[in-house]
């Protein structure tokens, strides 16, 4: 039977290694993927990933239990993402606005006008990553981690009037990029016809 | 509720974070208003999206990796702990050397009895008081007066 978490937290804090090893077996799929829609690179996710649980294990003495582990986590990594985007900063200059959008429509869309599943993927994950890193980690954070406007406010420190705010922002940025991509079900839908 | 502040409030009704009252002022809003409907729409359209962006799979090692750079971060750790304790220590023995050194009376026998370390001192003595002696006298009657105490 699958240990509780609270004892695994309780355990980890006490220093048990095996106990918190079971939580990054728990969690490593979640945290991977948030730091990857976060950073939108595949390349260093993994190595950033176990950095964050490497910070919570040196660290899980702060955690004071109020909240669930993994909004704690999250937190630890969004901390880490952004880190990281700013070391990037810093290394080198930001890509343009909108540079993605240079890539030719016939490369995504073909003459039938129907879009295979991989391109669509990339270009999905190329729209968020164009979007300005403060509405990003808001919308990843409500689209995927499926976290309330109260936890991000909480989570980013900032008003829950800014979480709503960036969250429109993000979406009505999105909507323009992705006004003429269809969803994965018109794409199935017009290949099975 | 007009358009515009509609739109405005779209994303929040669709998340449900909309308050009860203003939630139910969009939705009568929306029966009527064929523009805002078409605005939800994309909103759920980009949702549906986002179910296609891809996933990352953690690798075979991922956990073990992740323990191996605990335990080495748990190591450094011990050892930068054991170095500022080394420190400590040595900085706390070499005060209470100088303060005995410096309370010795005259003729004492542990120099006598270790002539290495005697010599060194008065080495010590003789090359610090010559240059403390150029920027500040006053001070070379005291390290002489060591020096003296430690022949």
């Amino acid at each position: 039977m699958e240990e509780k978490e609270e004892l695994l937290v309780k355990r980890a804090k006490r220093g048990d290694v095996s106990a918190f090893s079971e939580l990054v077996r728990r969690y490593e799929r979640y945290v991977l993927n948030l730091v990857y829609r976060t950073l939108g690179r595949s390349e260093d996710a993994e190595d950033i990933a176990q950095e964050a649980f490497v910070k919570a294990f040196l660290n899980i003495k702060k955690f004071k239990e109020e909240s669930k582990f993994s909004t704690w986590l999250s937190k630890i990594v969004i901390n880490l993402c952004m880190d990281k985007i700013r070391e990037k900063a810093n290394k080198e200059e930001n890509l343009e606005e909108g540079v993605w959008l240079t890539i030719p429509q016939s490369s995504y869309y073909s003459p039938e006008e129907t879009v295979e599943r991989l391109e669509i993927q990339e270009w999905i994950k190329k729209a968020v990553m164009n979007l300005p890193e403060d509405l990003r980690i808001v919308f990843v954070l409500r689209e995927f981690e499926d976290l309330s406007y109260q936890e991000i406010s909480e989570m980013l420190d900032i008003p829950i009037g800014t979480v709503e705010s960036r969250l429109y922002r993000a979406r009505m940025k999105l909507r323009s990029l992705l006004k003429d991509l269809k969803t994965l079900e018109e794409v199935t839908e017009k290949s099975e016809v | 509720m007009r358009c515009n502040e509609v739109k405005r409030l779209l994303s929040a009704y669709f998340d449900g974070e909309l308050p009860a009252d203003k939630s139910i002022e969009v939705k009568d809003h929306l029966r009527s208003c064929r523009n805002c409907a078409k605005e939800l729409e994309s909103i759920e359209k980009i949702h549906r999206l986002m179910g296609a962006f891809p996933i990352l799979e953690a690798g075979p090692y991922f956990e073990s990796q992740v323990i191996e750079r605990i335990e080495g971060e748990k190591r450094k750790r011990r050892f930068s702990l054991g170095l500022k304790l080394a420190i400590g220590f040595a900085l706390c023995g070499l005060m209470l050397f100088l303060i005995t050194l410096r309370y010795l009376p005259s003729g004492d026998v542990t120099l006598e009895t270790t002539p290495v370390l005697n010599t060194y001192i008065q080495e010590y003595i003789e090359t610090y008081s010559g240059h403390i002696g150029r920027s500040n006298p006053g001070l070379i009657v005291s390290v002489s007066s060591l020096g003296e105490t430690s022949r």
